[in-house]
């Protein structure tokens, strides 16, 4: 995924290698004036086709830049692969470096000025791309490093910018409205035949709505989600009787393992409306937890729908999905199963322990 | 049996309605005064000398806990605070409420926050009849749990969730409710959210800040804090012998 985002960006990082070219290119020429000066008399005039000669010398550093740059971007020095990215710096490094001192040695030779680099014989030309070689090590490094440095800033705008989406996909997918408003109906319903009933399903309603309102940060303890989730299903029960069975099989570690809060609503809520609900009988859910090696592993089981549903369980599950990418990168997986008799959603996720619980 | 005289404190018509029709069913129960702002609470808090006052948080001229501020210490009545809002809950227990009751409410949450105040104003003799079995009633379906067999129990939300193995039932209660019915020569609170079995325990590891890390055998870790970890650690050790 590039970043086409931030062209401004772009015209700046340009802007800053002309600038640094250029800028390179007269403190050369100063230098080189000033070890003349020693030996000679007074102050010279300005040496403008020393100037020339220099940055010619420098330009093919300009023209590698965004090569560079490149291979930043697509060999970051990060948590995953920082050896495998230092190994493809340092050959480059060895290639790009000979390569591009030689082409800027090969372009100052077209200006003819006394001791430049036009009076190199060719048989020296090799000596000195060998010895400039050395001057041009720093200069790779900075702009490597340059390279890096945008590269990272750009994954973390990405970043952000997906948090930010999942954040909001998140809110909107906590509470359905749809599942909102029935319930409300259906609570104004009861008011008239089961009051007590229909003071039950407010409350139970008030404190889903209270746990989807608070802002619980990135990632909750998965048995607060869980604990969501029963009452979740509570409330169903208290608008649905006798229809659900749910059962719970987590194992220790699996039970504070951190989670990205209103993980499991969507899938229950699949489970529920596209499967249980539409089962005369009624049905079972199961939620699978375990610590299996560094991953978290969490499956949940439905009887499935007596007869054929409509194909809309997917919007939950994508949502799901999608919030699973923006946090973890390719280190997660969401699938779903079905067969005629149950459906079975697997999330795995690497595992990470919620500190010490709050206090 | 005298019953607990009662005060009501809300500003709104239909959320005193909504309480005392609540209390109605509740026998020893007495409604002797309502009040709609902090000044008359005051004024019949101080007069009638209630032992529990429902006081609702947000009142047009003062707060509920200014009320609990001013009355003068010798009378302070049992204190069950009702809010719709939960941004004030930690600032109630300053001022030693006895209950938080979240609006909306239903009879079940309700009723737990009268037991509070049952037993903080009289206060009942310790039982004896601990319980062997939990009924876990999920619906049509009543599984039933010996006590002997759960590892430890913890809360979430506003679940309790006992904990057989690896299988979790998630009930509805209060964990302080919990544990007085259980066996305390079996079942030991470590934290403000978790009870153990006592046999479960393996060891203690302390931790620098005075806490403890309670390690079970069936593999689990607990929190034990340091305002129960000088209990328990005794009763730990007695079972141990």
């Amino acid at each position: 995924m590039s970043a086409g985002a931030a062209p401004n960006r772009h015209f700046f990082i340009a802007g800053a290698f002309l600038a640094a070219w250029v800028l390179l290119a007269l403190a050369s020429v100063h230098a080189l004036m000033a070890s003349r000066q020693v030996a000679g008399q007074g102050a010279p005039p300005f040496d403008w086709l020393l100037l020339a000669s220099e940055l010619l010398r420098l330009s093919p550093w300009v023209a590698a830049a965004p090569l560079l740059f490149w291979l930043a971007r697509r060999f970051p020095i990060s948590e995953q692969g920082t050896a495998r990215a230092i190994v493809v710096h340092a050959l480059a490094a060895v290639v790009l470096i000979p390569l591009v001192t030689l082409c800027g040695i090969l372009l100052a030779r077209t200006i003819e000025i006394p001791n430049g680099f036009s009076s190199l014989k060719p048989d020296r030309i090799l000596w000195a791309t060998i010895m400039m070689s050395l001057y041009g090590l720093p200069i790779y490094i900075s702009v490597a490093a340059t390279g890096q440095a945008n590269a990272y800033f750009e994954r973390y705008r990405i970043r952000e910018r997906l948090l930010a989406q999942a954040q909001l996909r998140a809110l909107q997918a906590q509470i359905n409205p749809h599942f909102l408003f029935n319930t409300l109906n259906a609570i104004a319903a009861l008011g008239h035949r089961d009051p007590s009933r229909a003071e039950i399903a407010l409350s139970r309603l008030s404190e889903l709505i209270r746990t989807a309102l608070a802002d619980r940060g990135q990632t909750v303890p998965l048995k607060d989600e869980i604990a969501f989730v029963r009452g979740y299903i509570d409330l169903y029960e208290v608008l649905l009787p006798e229809k659900i069975r749910a059962t719970f099989d987590v194992d220790d570690e699996a039970w504070n393992a951190a989670v990205p809060p209103m993980l499991l609503q969507p899938l229950i809520e699949n489970a529920i409306v596209h499967g249980i609900a539409k089962r005369a009988q009624g049905g079972g859910i199961g939620l699978t937890a375990r610590k299996d090696g560094g991953r978290l592993t969490i499956a949940l089981v439905n009887d499935a729908a007596d007869k054929p549903t409509t194909p809309g369980n997917a919007v939950g599950l994508a949502n799901v999905r999608e919030r699973l990418r923006a946090l973890y990168g390719n280190a997660q997986a969401c699938e779903l199963t079905a067969t005629v008799e149950r459906a079975t959603v697997t999330l795995s996720l690497p595992f990470t322990r919620v500190g010490a619980a709050r206090e | 049996m005298t019953p607990i005289r009662t005060v009501i404190v809300d500003d709104v018509d239909l959320a005193r309605e909504h309480l005392r029709r609540m209390l109605a069913e509740e026998k020893d129960l007495e409604i002797v005064g309502e009040a709609a702002d902090g000044r008359s609470a005051l004024q019949s808090i101080e007069t009638l000398a209630p032992d529990l006052v429902f006081l609702d948080v947000r009142l047009p001229d003062m707060d509920g806990y200014e009320i609990a501020r001013r009355i003068p210490p010798g009378k302070q009545p049992v204190v069950i605070y009702v809010s719709a809002y939960d941004d004030k809950v930690v600032e109630a227990f300053d001022v030693d409420a006895t209950d938080y009751v979240l609006k909306p409410f239903d009879r079940e949450r309700f009723r737990r926050a009268l037991d509070r105040a049952r037993s903080k104003i009289a206060p009942e003799p310790v039982r004896r009849d601990y319980l062997q079995r939990l009924m876990i009633k999920d619906r049509a379906h009543t599984e039933i749990v010996v006590t002997r067999d759960i590892d430890y129990i913890d809360v979430a939300g506003h679940y309790l969730c006992i904990h057989v193995g690896r299988t979790v039932h998630l009930q509805r209660g209060a964990l302080a409710d919990l544990e007085r019915q259980l066996d305390p020569a079996e079942f030991c609170r470590i934290h403000r959210s978790s009870i153990v079995r006592l046999d479960r325990v393996q060891s203690l590891i302390a931790r620098r800040n005075g806490d403890y890390d309670v390690q079970l055998k069936t593999g689990a870790k607990l929190l034990m804090s340091r305002t129960y970890g000088e209990a328990a650690r005794q009763r730990l050790a007695a079972t141990v012998i």
